[in-house]
């Protein structure tokens, strides 16, 4: 789980311009503030690199929960490699 | 002052001479175009273009907003904050309700639309960004500015081509003179400097094709011009009714005392032959203002460098001002056409004129066409007396804009 969490939040960071302290395991989306549309496009960079993305109506997902749910959906291994190609 | 004058208390600027006002008036006040070989156009017929240089719009703005809003848009919001703060204001205690938002913009920028065609071509349509719209609809400049300044009154969106800043500045001011709002943020953006936006206004054959010297391209005037050069940048200004100025103390940095509008009627993209469009603009502007064409002791030029649009509105100033002759300049020829940036980037300028008794130069005007009895400001910037000038605006779809300030 942990090399997939570290590049998702290498990719908030990046992409959404979370700071970095802001990301803990336990911060939920909501706590980031990311609204819906922040919401949808983070499940569109997931779903186009990993095929699978985060629930749309859990904005109360921990990132450690949303790190744990991709790695159950595609696999650790493919999960940590695509994540990594889409921060790139 | 008129009782009808609205005061501008706040300016705000970015564009390829400068991120805010000083540095903008510096730079055009230099006089030396800045057009050159831009990275972000490699390849095409047209390859040069103006931009606005060292634009960080995460340091400016922080990547939580930049990553969701279009360059033109980032472009229009740090404008606007710097106006409001140089109008004294300050969002957490102004009543939002009050404030209106008006912006002009030509076109939407194209960053987000490039993305998402791309991943249409390469049938990836589920990877089209989600923002793709937000990002980018023209409307969302204004929705954004507001947001940002929680300005909750009257948004709304000018689009009048390259007239579309002048447009935005005439319409907030009709909203304060109706009593809708007590202050409007009103100006205009753009960022087409993309390689379409280059591409469709090379085709259209608009843009000046000087690729050998692009600093020498942009050249309103000249009798060597052969077309504009593709720019970005905004401009907004902050206006409220004289007496809502002068009970907050503020200081008032000129007026808006007239605005006119009228349409050609003629030609997607040509002004008419006889500049009668333009012409009713400004008559519109001066009569809007009580003022003689006497009144106007200097011209702030739509003046693109384009053959046909700087002959037309030469002979129109040259006709109009006969006998007085008030000094003339395109800031072009320093930044090239900011599109519906424009017309709002020049009220701006117009205004710190007035200000400081001061006309920028065109820059890269040798000689003038021929027949062309108008006196235009080269070389450097020159000293003059003046409490009134004309800021034109003539966009495609024969719209055309004309605003007229006094000094404070």
């Amino acid at each position: 789980m942990e090399p997939v969490y570290d590049v998702m939040a290498r990719l908030l960071t990046g992409h959404f311009g979370v700071p970095e302290e802001q990301i803990r395991p336990d911060a939920t989306f909501e706590s980031l503030e990311f609204d819906s549309l922040a919401r949808l496009e983070l499940a569109t960079l997931l779903e186009d690199d990993l095929g699978a993305g985060l629930p749309e109506d859990r904005p109360d997902m921990t990132l450690a929960e949303a790190a744990e749910h991709l790695t159950i959906a595609v696999g650790a291994e493919k999960a940590t490699e695509a994540l990594r190609k889409a921060v790139r | 002052m008129t009782a009808r004058d609205i005061a501008v208390t706040g300016l705000g600027l970015v564009t390829p001479a400068g991120v805010g006002v000083e540095e903008s008036w510096a730079g055009i006040c230099a006089g030396t175009g800045l057009a050159a070989r831009d990275e972000a156009l490699a390849g095409l017929p047209v390859d040069f273009s103006c931009w606005v240089p060292d634009f960080d719009a995460a340091a400016l703005l922080g990547r939580r907003l930049t990553w969701r809003i279009d360059r033109f848009i980032q472009l229009a919001m740090v404008a606007a904050r710097e106006a409001v703060a140089d109008a004294a204001l300050d969002k957490e205690a102004w009543d939002g309700p009050r404030v209106a938002v008006v912006m002009g913009v030509a076109s939407n920028g194209g960053d987000a639309w490039a993305d998402a065609y791309a991943k249409l071509v390469e049938g990836r349509v589920e990877a089209i960004s989600p923002t793709t719209l937000t990002r980018s609809l023209p409307n969302m400049v204004a929705g954004e500015v507001s947001t940002d300044l929680q300005a909750t009154g009257p948004c709304l969106t000018t689009s009048t081509a390259c007239a579309s800043g002048a447009t935005a500045i005439g319409v907030a001011r009709d909203l304060l003179r109706a009593g809708t709002c007590d202050i409007a943020i009103a100006g205009g953006t753009d960022s087409t400097r993309v390689p379409m936006g280059s591409a469709a206004f090379y085709r259209l054959g608009a843009l000046s094709r000087r690729r050998a010297d692009p600093a020498v391209a942009s050249r309103p005037f000249d009798a060597d011009r052969d077309g504009f050069v593709l720019s970005e940048g905004a401009g907004v200004l902050v206006l409220e009714r004289p007496e809502y100025a002068r009970a907050r103390g503020v200081r008032i940095r000129g007026y808006l005392s007239g605005y006119g509008a009228s349409a050609d009627g003629f030609h997607a993209t040509s002004p008419r032959p006889d500049g009668d469009g333009a012409r009713r603009a400004v008559e519109a502007a001066l009569a809007d203002a009580g003022a003689d064409p006497a009144d106007v002791h200097h011209v702030n030029a739509h003046g693109t460098s384009t053959p046909q649009g700087d002959r037309i509105e030469a002979e129109l100033l040259g006709a109009l001002f006969r006998s007085s002759a008030p000094p003339v300049t395109s800031v072009k020829g320093v930044i090239g056409h900011t599109l519906g940036a424009a017309g709002a980037v020049e009220a701006a300028v117009t205004v710190l004129s007035l200000e400081r008794q001061l006309v920028p130069p065109t820059a890269n005007l040798d000689r003038l066409d021929e027949g062309v009895a108008i006196d235009v400001v080269t070389k450097e910037p020159r000293a003059h007396r003046m409490t009134g000038a004309l800021s034109n605006a003539f966009g495609f779809g024969g719209q055309n804009a004309v605003l007229f300030f006094r000094a404070a």
